[in-house]
């Protein structure tokens, strides 16, 4: 049995209930997904919520599951469906803030360090993952998915629905918007860093 | 000049970045919540084992008191009177 009948093989005993099944399915996909949400939303305790979210709805959808598109496809697009949710209710938050202190309402830390990024990139990465969150949505979903999961541009394509010109395309303006980004950052035009 | 090969080196801090792992427990978490989605599920726990111990004692005893009356007064089989079923045949005589 290959890796996507097995894939396939768990979903189908999830979508009859059994829980051991997903916890397979957990043990396989868990980096996955919480690197993916912690990508999105830079805070390792709200990419753990979202991480228990996406396993809970995979257990609720899995008979939903029509196999048009892989199940590493699937589960991915769940995750960054659920990391993008996630964003936009903080946004909300913080707009609605505005007007009322809401409680428990968690700072967010001013920087992210990425726990898997090499030593002696740590703060390169600290200032791209700043950039990255002024990408408008679907950029930032290519650019993640392409270059912190490091996915082949076809399954970035499947993921997001669309062509692989498109996803070509996204992620040039997404680089290109990065790269003026930097320009806030760039240490010798008297540390303008946000 | 310096500046973009700066913005390179940024673009490209995330090579040989491997992925993060969520904490050890979390699956717990997820388990946890699909329980409490599903209620019929969780074990039931008695809380009062005192008083599920009397309620277990009181059936007993109930079941045993009428096991005990049906011995000493056994049920006479009565049989059914037929004759309301006999049909007076002269009824239907019409002609």
């Amino acid at each position: 049995m290959n890796e996507s009948q097995l894939h396939r093989e768990l979903l189908t005993q999830i979508a009859l209930g059994s829980e051991p099944a997903l916890e397979k399915l957990y043990a396989l996909f868990k980096s996955r997904v919480y690197n993916t949400a912690l990508s999105y939303l830079q805070n390792p305790a709200e990419a753990e919520e979202v991480t228990q979210d996406v396993f809970v709805n995979i257990y609720r959808s899995a008979t939903r599951f029509e196999g048009k598109s892989s199940v590493n496809t699937w589960v991915y697009r769940i995750a960054v469906n659920l990391s993008l949710d996630r964003l936009n209710h903080r946004k909300r938050r913080k707009r609605f803030g505005f007007l009322v202190s809401l409680p428990g309402d968690a700072e967010q830390p001013p920087h992210f360090d990425h726990p898997g990024v090499l030593l002696e990139q740590k703060e390169n990465a600290r200032i791209l993952f700043q950039a990255i969150q002024s990408l408008p949505e679907q950029q930032k979903t290519a650019f993640i998915l392409s270059f912190v999961e490091d996915m082949p541009r076809q399954e970035v394509a499947d993921v997001m629905e669309l062509s692989l010109k498109a996803v070509e395309s996204l992620l040039q303006r997404a680089k290109a918007n990065l790269r003026k980004q930097l320009d806030n950052f760039f240490p010798a035009e008297g540390f303008k860093r946000k | 000049m310096e500046k973009e090969a700066w913005k390179d080196r940024i673009m490209g801090s995330l090579e040989g970045a491997k992925r993060a792992e969520p904490g050890t427990h979390l699956y717990d978490g997820i388990r946890a919540r699909l329980k409490a989605a599903n209620p019929a599920a969780q074990m039931h726990v008695v809380r009062r084992p005192y008083l599920a111990l009397a309620a277990a004692f009181l059936a007993l005893l109930l079941t045993a008191n009428i096991r005990a009356l049906a011995q000493r007064y056994p049920e006479v089989s009565v049989p059914p009177d037929t004759s309301i079923y006999q049909l007076n045949a002269a009824n239907f005589d019409l002609y």
